[in-house]
């Protein structure tokens, strides 16, 4: 199969995540300017006081992090051992967002070396939810500390922009307010069904 | 666009055509959809999704279905021209007056401005962050609004003279699309400065 993007050939790697971590498994997606991106990301992401944190976790574990191409800026952690963070080609202008998502995918592995691991098809049904739904709401008031953050300190609103985008923007303004995580929790769920119902057009 | 969900087995395929990123997919926690694009004969448009991973991840793809199984064209939609101009140019680019929007908002949606969005409005009602602008702003909107005209040019190229959302920002601005499929933008006149942000949905 040819993905003529770059006209690479690539041999064929199947199965989902398990073989990410793999040599070569990502590097026909492997963004052109990796090492900039992810330079600028770091830099970006020290200027704020919860970044600064979240990067001396990850100057202690050294987690490896690949930068791949997409069009969309997100991150993924599969094996909650490493970063795998999305950037478009032209990304000068987007390091903050760029550096919230990293900031996110240090979160998420700092949540593993606390326990809170990726939930297992193993596990109950209530479990695996409850799982899922305590990762996303710790994930969402990261995500809106650092856009607040961000604003507040660096007169930067495209991260807060993202979140609202996202679908946050009663979140963003929860966590603004300090109400109770009860109440935060509230409210993100009822943001991710309505973003879900939007997004797929599912309304079950 | 009006997205086609597909089954176990076309996702299952789809994950096998996306080459390395097929190690980000598993049938059993991913869900594929299609979309016909007007624009071209032989390409639709694919995305697939995992609902397992956290967060949720999207990539979308350009497909020729009609090609043989081994030689078929995917081209990953990484957020350059790149990928858009090379399924153009192994189809038939099908440029006219109904589908030069279309492959505007397209090509602004799948290669984006690091500036921000960029989209041709076609009428207000469709603006979705209409409701969000103050009243003042919703007043000289709707005084200053045109519908898009479309002048074909005798080169196949295409000109649209529309209002758009360009970069964050409402403007009057002249699009050209020319046969290749190269689009841009000229003559921008400010109409309102500062969109609030809004939640994207997934049109």
């Amino acid at each position: 199969m040819n993905i003529d993007n770059n006209h690479k050939t690539e041999s064929e790697l199947q199965g989902p995540f398990s073989q990410m971590g793999q040599p070569g498994a990502l590097d026909a997606l492997r963004h052109e300017h990796h090492e900039v991106v992810l330079q600028k990301a770091r830099e970006t992401l020290g200027k704020v006081p919860t970044g600064q944190t979240l990067l001396k976790l990850l100057e202690r574990y050294k987690f490896p992090i690949n930068v791949l191409r997409g069009k969309e800026i997100t991150y993924l952690s599969p094996d909650e051992k490493s970063i795998t963070l999305f950037a478009p080609p032209e990304y000068n202008g987007l390091e903050s967002i760029i550096a919230m998502a990293l900031g996110l995918g240090i979160r998420e592995l700092e949540q593993a070396l606390m326990g809170a691991t990726r939930p297992t098809e193993d596990m109950d049904d209530i479990t695996y939810c409850q799982r899922v739904l305590t990762k996303s709401v710790d994930i969402t008031k990261y995500m809106c500390i650092l856009a607040n953050e961000f604003h507040e300190l660096k007169d930067d609103k495209k991260p807060l922009d993202k979140v609202i985008e996202l679908g946050h923007g009663d979140v963003y303004t929860a966590y603004v307010n300090k109400v109770s995580y009860e109440e935060f929790v509230d409210i993100f769920v009822e943001n991710d069904i309505e973003a879900y119902e939007k997004n797929t057009g599912n309304s079950e | 666009m009006d997205w086609q969900r597909l089954d176990r087995k076309a996702t299952e395929a789809l994950i096998q055509k996306a080459g390395s990123a097929s190690v980000l997919f598993s049938a059993q926690t991913s869900e594929a959809r299609r979309a016909t694009l007007p624009f071209l004969d032989n390409y639709a448009l694919y995305r697939l999704t995992n609902y397992a991973a956290l967060p949720m991840i999207s990539l979308d793809y350009l497909v020729n279905e009609n090609t043989p199984q081994n030689g078929s064209a995917v081209f990953y939609l990484d957020g350059s021209t790149t990928p858009i101009l090379h399924a153009l140019r192994n189809d038939t680019f099908n440029l006219s007056e109904e589908t030069v929007i279309p492959y505007v908002n397209f090509f602004y949606k799948n290669a984006p401005d690091p500036e921000g969005d960029i989209y041709v409005i076609e009428d207000l009602e469709s603006l979705v962050f209409f409701d969000l602008l103050d009243m003042e702003q919703q007043g000289q909107l709707r005084n200053n609004f045109t519908a898009p005209q479309i002048i074909k040019h005798s080169d196949g190229s295409i000109e649209v003279k529309a209002c758009l959302v360009y970069q964050g920002s409402l403007v009057k601005g002249d699009v050209f699309v020319s046969k290749d499929g190269t689009v841009r933008i000229n003559n921008i006149y400010m109409m309102i400065r500062s969109t609030p942000a809004y939640h994207k949905m997934d049109h």
